[in-house]
């Protein structure tokens, strides 16, 4: 259980192209998240230098899910947790 | 008795069920493509395909865009398949049997780099990709798709030679045979079936890829056909129809592809059993 929510995080934080697709983030930013948010800053706006602060907090992010993850996955080899 | 009959009741009914899921869209795709414009927007859907229409499939290959975009995704996949299983083998195989420097960092950099999401790397990819001339040719989507997808088929090939036993490697060595040879004539065609499984992996990867195929290539003449559909999406007005039938056209090679190679599929993913 503990794995697969991580695993859903992570697959949700990398989802781009069915949000970008349909609604490209609007109305209003309503549907807007991280990866959304930078590749409009970068492509549309032009604004490379935030894109790339935002890219750089979207790093920071992920690898404390995907650390988490690895912990997780490994509590679970063990049979810590199910 | 009863039961037992109620349980294979219940499988059957949950089969279907599984099924209908994930072929009803695929059947709509292909109905929606052949309806008239009357019946996309009737009160009463219309759930047979209207044979008469069978003209847009034409229309839509014949317009010249569609079967360009098909190609180039052909290109692109394949291309992306051939680069990461060849690279993927003798990664995996070094990963699995030779011990090296660095060996474990490399392992989990190459399982982070899966998870990280990969509109991340679209800003610095793109300046990159500016400095080598890159921008603007399937080439370049070959290589990008490559390393993202190379991981994958690394770790799962890894997995699959791992499950080999050492005795055969010995046997070979014994005979003289070099780590090369081994690979070629002794592991290979063992891991048969999680090569097949990654090679699909890596096509659909390659495949379905939109992210930097729309944002690396601007000259719609080598656009694959997961950008050109999207951009029939329009603010005036979308050709329904023509949407459908070229979406058809575009997921038919994808499922033709994989019903060739799926009976190794299964066995490949579970002989290669990557965790995380």
């Amino acid at each position: 259980m503990g794995l697969l929510a991580l695993l859903m995080t992570i697959w949700s934080l990398r989802r781009f192209e069915l949000i970008w697709l349909m609604t490209k983030g609007g109305p209003v930013g309503a549907t807007e998240t991280l990866v959304i948010d930078l590749y409009s800053q970068a492509f549309d706006s032009k604004e490379l230098g935030s894109a790339a602060a935002i890219g750089m907090v979207g790093v920071v992010i992920s690898l404390i899910v995907i650390i988490g993850s690895r912990l997780v996955a490994r509590a679970v080899e063990k049979g810590d947790v199910r | 008795m009863r039961r037992f009959r109620f349980g294979v009741t219940a499988r059957i009914v949950a089969v279907l069920v599984v099924l209908g899921v994930a072929v009803f869209p695929l059947y709509w795709m292909f109905v929606t493509a052949l309806s008239s414009n009357s019946d996309l927007f009737a009160d009463q859907p219309r759930l047979t395909p209207d044979l008469g229409q069978f003209g847009v499939f034409v229309d839509a290959l014949a317009e010249g865009k569609a079967a360009g975009w098909l190609l180039n995704s052909l290109i692109i996949a394949v291309g992306t398949m051939v680069i990461s299983v060849g690279l993927g083998i003798p990664l995996g195989y070094a990963l699995s049997r030779f011990s090296f420097w660095g060996k474990a960092v490399l392992t989990v950099v190459l399982l982070f780099t899966q998870m990280l999401p990969e509109a991340l790397m679209v800003v610095p990819l793109f300046a990159l990709f500016r400095r080598f001339e890159l921008l603007d040719s399937l080439a370049g989507l070959v290589l990008v798709n490559s390393a993202f997808v190379l991981p994958i088929v690394a770790l799962i090939l890894k997995g699959a030679i791992d499950g080999i036993p050492k005795e055969l490697e010995e046997a070979a060595r014994a005979d003289g045979a070099r780590p090369f040879t081994t690979l070629t004539r002794i592991n290979m065609p063992l891991i048969a079936p999680s090569i097949a499984a990654t090679a699909v992996i890596a096509f659909f990867h390659a495949w379905n890829e939109y992210v930097f195929a729309v944002t690396f290539i601007f000259n719609p003449e080598l656009q694959p056909a997961s950008v050109g559909i999207a951009n029939f999406i329009g603010e005036l007005g979308t050709p329904i129809q023509t949407v459908m039938a070229v979406a058809f056209l575009f997921t038919l090679p994808a499922v033709a592809f994989y019903l060739l190679v799926q009976k190794y599929v299964v066995s490949g993913m579970t002989a290669g059993a990557v965790k995380g």
